[in-house]
């Protein structure tokens, strides 16, 4: 016993410092993280019920995606490389109505305080680490990453479509878009997110002349097909979703 | 007394050095500038790594960057940094393979300096010719205010496509990292670092725009499909009269993550300009910004 309590006190001093070196450890850098969360909201544009594009008057009766998961990272460039550990995320694919009106919370994001700079995401469809194969998310309509309905009018020449367009992950452990700049904000001062999705920009993209002289009704735009790879093009690289975070102020 | 304080004093010791200090006399940083072994070499056919996938062969006669504004810092220390404003243009198919140096700083405290950063920026009347580079190739880019010239060629089975394109995509590269191990670079005592800024000739022909590691494939058919008038030579104005979505299918081309809305080929040809500045070979800056 005695030999137990000298080495205890011989050991006292180096135990003191070890405790001091990690506190004074933890005043290296900024530690003080705290949990936080805040809704997600989607909003199309209602205007893409019925819109002109290149001399067609387009009017959509149906156009849902389904968005998610979602993944606000720390760095600039986010990729699954750089944002192994998400700053907040969605983990749930939601549908999305995209001729509501109005904005509709369609999940919660949770994680830590401190800067989101970029966003990585998927359109219902994921292809985690975990997963063998591309996966369909049970929000993705129809099995798809987004689908549209509609009428197409030019003067005397009318046909109805229907399209069905996937947004695939480049490979396993990548999202579908990675690298989507966003509005640098600490995740502690966001008291919700908007996403806003234009239809009509995507599908402005697509050349409905050739649709026309497929001379079918409904013309049936595929996944694999030029007019969807005009959709998808679109949303990843020239009119991509836009994020909104709210704060405080009104 | 004084052995019973000695562990204390000893943590005391290693805790304050592991926040960040300088660790002993000042050292040297050599800055060159590095051609990744794309630009003078070109890219090959072929199913490996590097190679193009779609069977052509990818060569270079002339590719011009102005390169400059290299700076460091240390996130213990924001006020401590150093940095020099000189912009070289540079012909990176005439670089020594030991590297171009761009600046020299003596006097530097050993330690490690972790937030690196550079530019490809335009050229102007202040920039400097590099050795090797030919003065009306230095003219072009100073009177164009280009950031970048490239001149060469994709061939395959006899059909060969010409292309000479110069722009200016000005871009902030930082936050650089090696391919390997901690961000930055350490600064020996009494001793040199070298740091190389490295450009990279393949990114046009990504079917990604890659976020940190470059995973992604090489493909050279949409230069090809970008001929409009069939003449074996596609221009910027071509490239900007086709749609991204005619010649970048989905099925494997990924656009997303670019610095700039991509609506068409030359779009797709700027935001991979954007790119293009890499660090110590195949390390990445991940944080890039439009100047």
């Amino acid at each position: 016993m005695k030999t137990f309590n000298r080495v205890a006190r011989s050991l006292m001093p180096a135990a003191l410092g070890l405790a001091l070196a990690l506190a004074l450890g933890a005043g290296c850098g900024d530690t003080g993280q705290q949990r936080v969360e805040f809704p997600l909201r989607a909003v199309g544009n209602a205007r893409a019920a019925s819109f002109d594009a290149f001399g067609w008057q387009i009017t959509l009766d149906r156009a849902e995606l389904s968005f998610g998961p979602l993944y606000l990272c720390a760095s600039e460039g986010a990729s699954a490389e750089l944002c192994a550990t998400a700053r907040a995320e969605v983990l749930a694919a939601a549908r999305v109505d995209l001729l509501a009106a109005r904005e509709r919370e369609i999940g919660i994001a949770h994680g830590t305080s401190g800067t989101m700079r970029s966003a990585m995401y998927d359109f219902g469809i994921t292809w985690t680490t975990t997963q063998p194969v591309p996966t369909v998310q049970p929000s993705a309509p129809g099995g798809h990453s987004l689908r549209f309905e509609g009428r197409a009018t030019r003067g005397a020449q009318r046909f109805a479509f229907v399209a069905d367009v996937d947004l695939l992950p480049p490979a396993r452990g990548f999202r579908a878009v990675q690298g989507r700049r966003v509005d640098a904000t600490d995740a502690l001062d966001a008291r919700a997110l908007v996403v806003g999705f234009d239809a009509t920009a995507w599908l402005s993209q697509i050349d409905w002349d050739a649709l026309a002289q497929l001379a079918q009704d409904p013309v049936v735009i595929t996944p694999d097909s030029k007019a969807a790879n005009a959709i998808v093009i679109a949303i990843a690289a020239s009119a991509p979703p836009t994020f909104r975070f709210l704060g405080d102020t009104p | 007394m004084k052995s019973k304080l000695a562990p204390l004093l000893l943590a005391l010791a290693l805790t304050l050095g592991a926040c960040g200090g300088d660790s002993g006399g000042p050292g040297t940083v050599q800055v060159f500038i590095e051609a990744e072994d794309t630009i003078p070499g070109g890219l090959e056919p072929g199913s490996g790594d590097e190679n193009v996938v779609d069977g052509w062969k990818v060569t270079y006669t002339k590719f011009l960057v102005g390169v400059g504004n290299f700076r460091a810092a240390r996130t213990s220390d924001s006020t401590d940094r150093f940095d020099s404003d000189r912009v070289l243009v540079v012909d990176l198919t005439k670089v020594p393979s030991s590297g171009l140096i761009l600046a020299t700083f003596e006097n530097i405290a050993a330690t490690r300096w972790d937030q690196i950063g550079y530019d490809l920026i335009g050229a102007d009347t202040d920039s400097v010719k590099a050795d090797g580079t030919a003065q009306a190739d230095f003219d072009d880019m100073v009177n164009n205010s280009w950031s970048l010239h490239v001149v060469g060629q994709i061939e395959k089975a006899g059909d060969v496509v010409t292309f000479d394109w110069g722009l200016n995509a000005a871009t902030a590269f930082d936050d650089c990292a090696p391919p390997q191990g901690d961000a930055g670079f350490a600064v020996p005592s009494g001793g040199t670092v070298q740091v190389k800024p490295t450009i990279h000739g393949d990114h046009w022909f990504f079917t990604n725009i890659t976020q940190g590691a470059e995973i992604t494939q090489r493909r050279a058919q949409w230069i090809k499909d970008s001929d409009l008038d069939s003449d074996g030579n596609v221009t910027l104005d071509e490239l900007g009269q086709v749609k991204a979505s005619d010649v970048f299918p989905a099925a494997q081309y990924n656009l997303s993550g670019a610095l700039i809305p991509i609506t068409t080929a030359r779009d797709y040809f700027v935001a991979q300009a954007h790119t293009l500045g890499d660090f110590q070979g195949e390390g990445e800056c991940p944080t890039r910004k439009i100047l």
